[in-house]
């Protein structure tokens, strides 16, 4: 006897079914195959009790011979929303270990349909040499975030002065703060100074020239380059303090009425600083990403497992941690409903105050010399070196 | 008159490329001889070639159609059963002990995973195609990659099998020799998978021919088919290919894991051999003899000819060169000509042993240039020591 109850559920089994094989008749009529490729799901190599979720890569876009874009979404249809400038954390398994890198969102999608991470390949580059290898549309990457609170709100309402430096691909989160801010913002003005080698080095060069069209009042553009090309027209030189002070001098942004927004490579944005706060800009007005990833050496990890005593909400727990794995994971485990969004020691969620014993936490990471000199630790790149007493807010 | 091949050359480069995929196909079909076997591999033909089933990137569902066999006499008949059945459970590993530390780099010139001479680098030259040394490296990443992932299908085709056939065999110690294989296969699945993601980095979708072997002999009722299928040819068949592989390559743990998987194999073809044997000479009609001699020929030759690493021309060499020219270069390429060679000497002797040779079927073999092989070992004859020593003692 057929049951009628599941005749529906059967029908469209079949038609899904029916569908897929439809498509693949599809795909060879014009003249297509289906991906040689199995995405592999990168998969928690050391158990851990931070659940990422798992973003398919739909598109990849090469925008200059060392940077790509990947366009993700969620298979489960749900949005990715962020605020420009915030950053996800990827974790891609990497020789047996699961390493963990941040990627700005490096454009604005307004109703959070698709999120782009844009990644720029390092010599040698554990991440970065994964992805430009392996990323290809169907691949799953796993994916926490959005975390971070560099960037802006958008407010229609507002009509303020964004001044953005940025050098190589620290371009990613200013793209994305300046397209969402000249997108919603219509009395706000944006201008972006950005350094590079060369031309063929500018990420997103002709869709910022095309912005800069569509806004010839609003968006300012100014690239500098060590290595210029006569047909290209650019300031030449680093972005070092004698360069920047000149720029920001000749494009009347070293007021105090502007917001800066700084990302790039170390020596820029210490030149940036200080170029800022010596023209007397208001340090709250000042805000900075910075991409390195700070890592523990291997040397540099405790050898012991250690007893770390957690008071998360009027509750204290005894949480013991291995020498492989974080405060973070091991309060986790136990059940500890710790607050957490990058793991890698880029946004401060994790937030804790060390009361008492010593732990490993690499350097330079998002805390601030106060912070640090008060006694906060991240709990996501902690590893304790002894007994410690830790009080989460 | 119309004419394929000027009609070939007509089409844009990927058309052209489909069009090749579709009359080696059509010769495909052409080639099957035998009504009864064109009518019960063809189902699978349309699955795995024309809809891909393999590929389409969801799970699939192939309907079984065997019957269970119970027995609650509990008869002890197959001596030879038992004895394996002791051997397996005291050949049982554990995947984790495995040097999982080894770190592997796929790319690295000093540790090659295959040889050079796996791809006809000569060929690709003569296509235009000039590789600097990164990309033959990735390359031959790439094939091995390959290679492993058509192991790893071929694998949880294996575990299934191995579950139906357990089913359905009817000698009671070959159900209990059963589930130690299938607890190898779930073993084999998990070892070629873990070294795949984590040390190779890449997976390849199974390939269309592999696809619809295992379709074929999954949803087929018969159990000799599923064993003749899985135990003889499938398992033959990679039980020939992990020995080269393990034979070549300088990769520690991928030799190490070879190993082990080919110590359990070297049994599961072994088994296939005793359960079949006696069956085909004493309980078969010529007329059902018959078909299942045409039914091996068939499938050796879909294994011989059609494994052309055809997902990686997909993903590498698409545009650069056409289809039928990455063929040519798989086909002649002197790894390939060995890997292949290897994989029959294994699979012959033990079609002759279980008595799919007659006279009838020579002919054929002697076309294909597999009669070469008629004299070997079978299975029965060789243990998984023996078969890792002698591999050991040539390389
Ligand atoms: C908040 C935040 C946002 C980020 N957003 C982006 C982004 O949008 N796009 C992007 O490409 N990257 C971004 N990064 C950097 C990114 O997270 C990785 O650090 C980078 O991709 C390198 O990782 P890897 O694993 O390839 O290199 P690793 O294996 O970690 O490092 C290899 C070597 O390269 C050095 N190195 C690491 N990073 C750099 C660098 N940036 N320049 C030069 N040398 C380096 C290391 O010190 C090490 O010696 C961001 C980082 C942070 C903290
Ligand atoms: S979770 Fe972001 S710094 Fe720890
Ligand atoms: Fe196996
Ligand atoms: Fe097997």
């Amino acid at each position: 006897m057929i049951d009628l109850a599941r005749l529906p559920r059967l029908v469209k089994d079949r038609w899904a079914s029916t569908r897929r094989d439809l498509g693949m008749i599809s795909l060879l009529l014009q003249g297509k195959h289906p991906p040689p490729l199995i995405p592999i799901a990168a998969q928690a190599v050391t158990e851990s009790a931070v659940q990422p979720r798992a973003l398919r890569v739909e598109q990849v876009v090469r925008e200059t011979p060392d940077a790509l874009t990947l366009w993700l979404t969620d298979p489960s249809g749900a949005a990715l929303r962020c605020l420009p400038g915030q950053f996800f954390t990827v974790l891609v398994p990497v020789a047996g270990k699961l390493e963990r890198r941040a990627y700005s969102a490096s454009h604005y999608v307004a109703d959070g349909s698709r999120l782009a991470l844009t990644c720029k390949r390092i010599a040698g580059g554990k991440v970065s040499s994964f992805l430009h290898e392996y990323a290809h549309p169907g691949m799953l990457l796993q994916v926490l975030g959005p975390s971070g609170q560099f960037g802006v709100t958008p407010q229609p309402g507002l009509a303020r002065k964004l001044v953005l430096i940025g050098g190589g691909s620290g371009i990613t989160p200013l793209w994305a703060i300046a397209q969402a801010v000249l997108a919603e913002e219509a009395a706000s003005t944006v201008t972006l100074l950005y350094g590079n080698r060369s031309r063929a080095d500018i990420i997103f060069a002709d869709a910022l020239g095309e912005l800069g069209k569509a806004h010839p009042q609003r968006l300012v553009l100014r690239h500098v380059l060590s290595e210029p090309s006569p047909d290209f027209a650019s300031g030449s030189g680093i972005l070092d303090q004698a360069t920047i002070t000149q720029e920001l001098g000749a494009l009347g942004c070293l007021g105090r009425d502007a917001d800066y927004f700084v990302c790039g490579p170390q020596p820029m944005m210490e030149a940036a600083r200080a170029v800022l706060l010596r023209e007397g800009v208001a340090p709250a007005r000042i805000h900075e990403e910075r991409f390195a990833t700070p890592q523990l050496a291997q040397e540099e990890l405790p050898s012991t497992t250690q007893t770390v005593e957690l008071a998360h909400k009027g509750q204290t727990t005894l949480v013991s941690v291995a020498p492989t794995e974080t405060i973070l994971e091991a309060g986790l485990r136990h059940g500890v409903m710790l607050p957490f969004s990058c793991t890698m020691g880029g946004c401060g969620a994790c937030k804790a105050k060390l009361a008492e014993g010593s732990v490993a936490q690499p350097e330079p990471n998002c805390l601030t010399s106060q912070e640090r000199q008060a006694g906060q630790v991240l709990l996501c790149v902690s590893h304790p070196r002894t007994r410690c007493r830790i009080t989460v807010p | 008159m119309f004419d394929l091949n000027t009609l070939q050359r007509l089409l844009p480069v990927r058309y052209r490329d489909r069009m090749d995929e579709a009359v080696e196909i059509l010769t495909l079909l052409k080639e099957i001889q035998d009504p009864r076997v064109l009518l019960s591999l063809g189902p699978s033909g349309l699955r795995g070639l024309i809809w891909k089933r393999g590929k389409q990137g969801v799970p699939t569902k192939v309907q079984a159609s065997h019957s269970a066999h119970f027995d609650f006499t509990y008869p002890a008949d197959q001596p030879d059963m038992q004895t394996l059945y002791q051997r397996a459970k005291q050949g049982q590993w554990d995947a984790d002990m495995l040097p999982w530390q080894t770190s592997v780099d796929p790319e690295n010139p000093e540790v090659p995973l295959i040889p050079d001479n796996f791809i006809g680098w000569d060929e690709l030259q003569a296509a235009g195609i000039r590789l600097t040394e990164t990309e033959k490296r990735r390359l031959l990443h790439s094939v091995t990659a390959w290679m492993l992932s058509q192991f790893l299908h071929g694998e949880q085709g294996a575990l299934f099998a191995a579950a139906q056939v357990t089913e359905a065999v009817q000698f009671f110690d070959g159900k209990l020799y059963g589930a130690t294989q299938v607890m190898d296969e779930g073993r084999h699945v998990e070892v070629f998978h873990r070294y795949l993601t984590q040390k190779l980095g890449k997976l390849y979708q199974v390939n269309d021919n592999l696809f619809v072997i295992i379709d074929a002999l999954m949803a087929d009722g018969r159990w000799d088919l599923k064993f003749l299928g899985m135990q003889i040819m499938v398992e033959g068949l990679a039980l020939g290919a992990f020995g080269v592989v393990y034979k070549l390559t300088k990769e520690p743990l991928l030799k190490q894991l070879l190993k082990m998987v080919i110590q359990d194999e070297a049994r599961h073809v072994h088994y296939g051999v005793l359960a079949l044997r006696s069956h085909i000479r004493n309980e078969l009609t010529e007329r059902e003899k018959n078909e299942r001699e045409d039914w091996a020929l068939e499938v050796a030759l879909l294994m011989r000819n059609r494994f052309m690493a055809y997902e990686v021309f997909e993903e590498w060499g698409e545009g650069k060169m056409s289809r039928e020219q990455w063929r040519h270069m798989v086909s002649h390429a002197p790894g390939m000509i060995q890997f292949r060679q290897v994989m029959f000497s294994r699979l012959v002797p033990n079609l002759r042993e279980i008595g799919l040779m007659s006279p009838r079927i020579l002919p054929r073999y002697e076309e294909a240039g597999l009669l070469k092989y008629m004299t070997g070992l079978s299975a029965d004859q060789l243990s998984g020591e023996d078969l890792v020593r002698s591999l050991d003692v040539a390389s």
